[in-house]
């Protein structure tokens, strides 16, 4: 005790005043540091990458003589720009984009609804309707594949069953019909997304509200017109933002059932930037075609955070 | 200290020695799609294994990838600065390497050799204007008529040997209650395509190219073209057929009468159908000229700037004789560009064999005279404008007027 009373009396040596500095953990830096390790792989794998791609965009490089790039300033814009099959592969991304996007919604609306009521395997229902969510993207592009086999394909044997072919369409090779296909294969394999997140919409919505419109004589329309879908405009928007973002720069099911064609009545955006960077070796008309993709994605962000801010100050 | 010093010195001999040896110590690294092909194990496993036996301080490293993906890893590691010592390519994409810059000239390497009195047109393909070589050819071949003997015997009919026989013997063998097909080719957006319609092309005597310029509104162009698109229209050949696989699986499946292609196809059938080759022949390709297309298929050249030049170079000198070449033609079924490649043993054994070997100097190059290194794009815009007059039934002059426009347009781009 009197060992004690003494050594709080007696001033502080230099070891015991270190110790009773801040140590560096609780400091302000901590969070920092915490988020330097995400953030230094953000850079590296997202932010750099964007940088590089926007100075390949600057020059006239050349996959296979890279060293040899010269800078040619916004050359490869232009050429984009006033090339005729760049405003088609933009109008084919904005199409496929626009079609996507709108059957996708509605398709997840409507199951959404379904799932909503109450039936009887009703939790395995839900279950299902992940699946086409749940495929990995190959699997979903081989399936449609033989699906659209003009000679063997399920689809075509059908219609001819039943009458309303008289011979196989070939779905993927003529222009007419190649890009409602790759819509079909997108929104059979996104339209889950929709539906779950709807579907959590729909189940926020209290049910007190439907009552009372029930009771004041709403029919079941006036109760989805005036109840369901107002409360849903936040998670409407949630919904046809993500799915805009998404098919604006899907590559793989255009790449893989079409690579672009027949001609170019698939070439969205995503497929002429691999085949200028990895067909034609010219890296950097690619990467101003990339760098005019990012600004185009960017845009609809930009857009989509607008519009929820607002959703968000009015409520 | 006099320890020490001891320590030092044999350390540093040590040392000294395990560099000396490093640096004498050579690993080239080897670029094919063929590393895990059977058809060429043999070969490249083989003379790999017996070269690095004959050379102890070299090492050969495989760099491989199947043929989908290996151009675009090769074309990363060439963008990167560090590409593979050894590139096998194909006919097709040598002359954009070479015009890119991305292989090494071979004169000094095959200088005071027979490579280039031995070799088939070893002084004619991949060799640029001033007589730089860039690569050594490894193999040639053609394409031909292979028949299902059974299909034509039970309806009574000869093999063609012309346009119009063709298109008789296709029509006469198509039974669609049966699901049965007289001809499969490839008619999708695929190399195999474009050539398919270069076969009809060179049937009637012409090419893409006239004299080395683009003449797609020449009338044998027309008429070459007109002759696929009425054989598909005839409903003589089964439609979405995508690729090579998708040709060997309609043929060996028995219900094709005939299709068209290289000697390497009897292998696939070897592993796939073995039951269907007693029924099976192959024919001289039935057109009006009776010319096949073809030629240099697969050649290996040395990367430009890579650091083992000579050791890359022993290489090549070692696989190009006969004897390799032998263990080539004979696993492969193609035909080793070396001289005297093809055993008497194999041909007695491969009757088959002979139209292909017969052919070879008939040959029609597949990249369009004049436009070899653009032959990527241009493959690209032929199959695209085709899948259009097939599938679309864009009127034919019309489509090649627009792609006379489109590739010129491409070309004043470049």
């Amino acid at each position: 005790m009197q060992q004690q009373a003494t050594s709080r009396n007696a001033p502080l040596s230099a070891r015991q005043q270190q110790a009773n500095r801040r140590p560096l953990l609780s400091s302000r830096l901590l969070p920092y540091l915490l988020l330097a390790p995400a953030l230094i792989a953000i850079a590296l794998v997202i932010i750099y990458p964007i940088f590089y791609s926007l100075y390949l965009s600057l020059t006239d490089a050349n996959l296979l003589r890279l060293s040899e790039a010269e800078f040619v300033g916004v050359d490869n814009y232009v050429r984009l720009l006033t090339r005729e099959d760049f405003w088609q592969s933009l109008g084919v991304t904005a199409l496929y984009t626009a079609g996507t996007v709108f059957f996708g919604y509605f398709m997840g609306l409507l199951t959404a609804l379904i799932l909503n009521q109450n039936f009887r395997f009703r939790g395995l229902a839900r279950t299902l309707i992940s699946i086409p969510w749940a495929t990995p993207w190959l699997v979903v592009t081989l399936i449609w594949y033989v699906m659209f086999n003009p000679q063997m394909g399920p689809i075509n044997v059908i219609l001819q069953r039943v009458g309303v072919i008289d011979v196989g369409i070939p779905w993927l090779y003529q222009r007419d019909t190649a890009l409602i296909s790759i819509v079909i294969v997108t929104v059979w394999r996104e339209f889950p997304a929709a539906t779950l997140l709807i579907l959590a919409g729909l189940q926020s919505i209290q049910p007190e509200l439907y009552e009372a419109a029930e009771v004041d004589g709403a029919s079941r329309w006036q109760r989805f017109r005036f109840i369901t879908m107002p409360s849903l405009r936040t998670i409407n928007l949630v919904v046809v933002t993500l799915m805009t973002i998404w098919a604006s720069k899907l590559f793989t099911v255009a790449w893989a059932l079409t690579q672009g064609g027949p001609g170019d009545a698939t070439r969205v955006l995503s497929v002429y930037t691999y085949q200028e960077a990895f067909l034609s070796n010219r890296l950097g008309r690619a990467s101003a075609l990339a760098i005019l993709t990012f600004v185009l994605v960017f845009a609809l962000v930009v857009v989509y955070f607008a519009l929820l801010n607002r959703e968000e100050q009015e409520a | 200290m006099k320890r020490l010093l001891v320590l030092v010195v044999l350390l540093t001999v040590l040392v000294g020695g395990v560099q000396v040896f490093a640096q004498d110590a050579v690993t080239l690294r080897l670029a094919t799609w063929q590393w895990e092909d059977p058809a060429y194990l043999d070969f490249w496993n083989g003379s790999v294994e017996a070269f690095n036996e004959a050379n102890p301080n070299i090492t050969i490293e495989p760099f491989a990838f199947p043929i989908d993906q290996l151009w675009d890893r090769l074309n990363i590691e060439i963008a990167a600065g560090s590409p593979p010592d050894l590139l096998e390519v194909t006919g097709f994409n040598v002359f954009q390497y070479m015009d890119q810059g991305v292989l090494a000239p071979l004169n000094d390497c095959f200088e005071g050799t027979d490579i280039i009195e031995n070799v088939q047109a070893q002084d004619e393909y991949a060799v640029d204007a001033d007589g730089n070589i860039y690569a050594l050819n490894l193999s040639a071949r053609t394409l031909q008529l292979y028949v299902n003997t059974d299909l034509f015997e039970a309806a009574g009919l000869e093999v063609p040997t012309n346009f119009e026989e063709l298109r008789a013997a296709a029509e006469a063998l198509t039974i669609p209650e049966q699901e049965q097909f007289g001809l499969v080719l490839t008619n999708l957006a695929h190399s195999r395509l474009h050539e398919g319609i270069l076969m009809m092309i060179a049937g009637y005597g012409g090419h893409f190219t006239t004299d080395g310029e683009l003449n797609l509104t020449a009338p044998e162009v027309i008429q070459g073209v007109q002759f696929f698109k009425d054989l598909f229209d005839s409903g003589v050949m089964p439609q979405g057929v995508v690729d090579g696989g998708a040709q060997y699986s309609y043929f060996n499946s028995g219900k094709v009468a005939m299709t068209i292609d290289g000697p390497w196809y009897w292998a696939v059938m070897e592993g796939q159908a073995p039951d269907l080759l007693d029924h099976v022949a192959v024919y001289s390709i039935p057109t009006d000229s009776g010319l096949p297309t073809g030629g240099v298929n697969n050649l290996i050249g040395i990367a430009a700037g890579s650091p083992n030049f000579d050791a890359a170079c022993e290489y090549l000198k070692f696989i190009a004789n006969p004897e390799w070449g032998q263990v080539w033609t004979s696993n492969s079924r193609t035909i080793y560009a070396y001289a005297d490649s093809v055993p008497a043993e194999f041909l007695s054994e491969n009757p088959w064999f002979q139209t292909f070997a017969d052919e070879l100097p008939n040959a029609v190059p597949v990249a369009a005279p004049g436009l070899e290194i653009y032959h990527t794009d241009f493959v690209r815009m032929v199959n695209d404008k085709v899948v259009e007059i097939l599938y679309d039934d864009l009127p034919v002059e019309q489509a090649m007027q627009e792609l006379q426009d489109e590739f010129n347009e491409f070309l004043d781009d470049m």
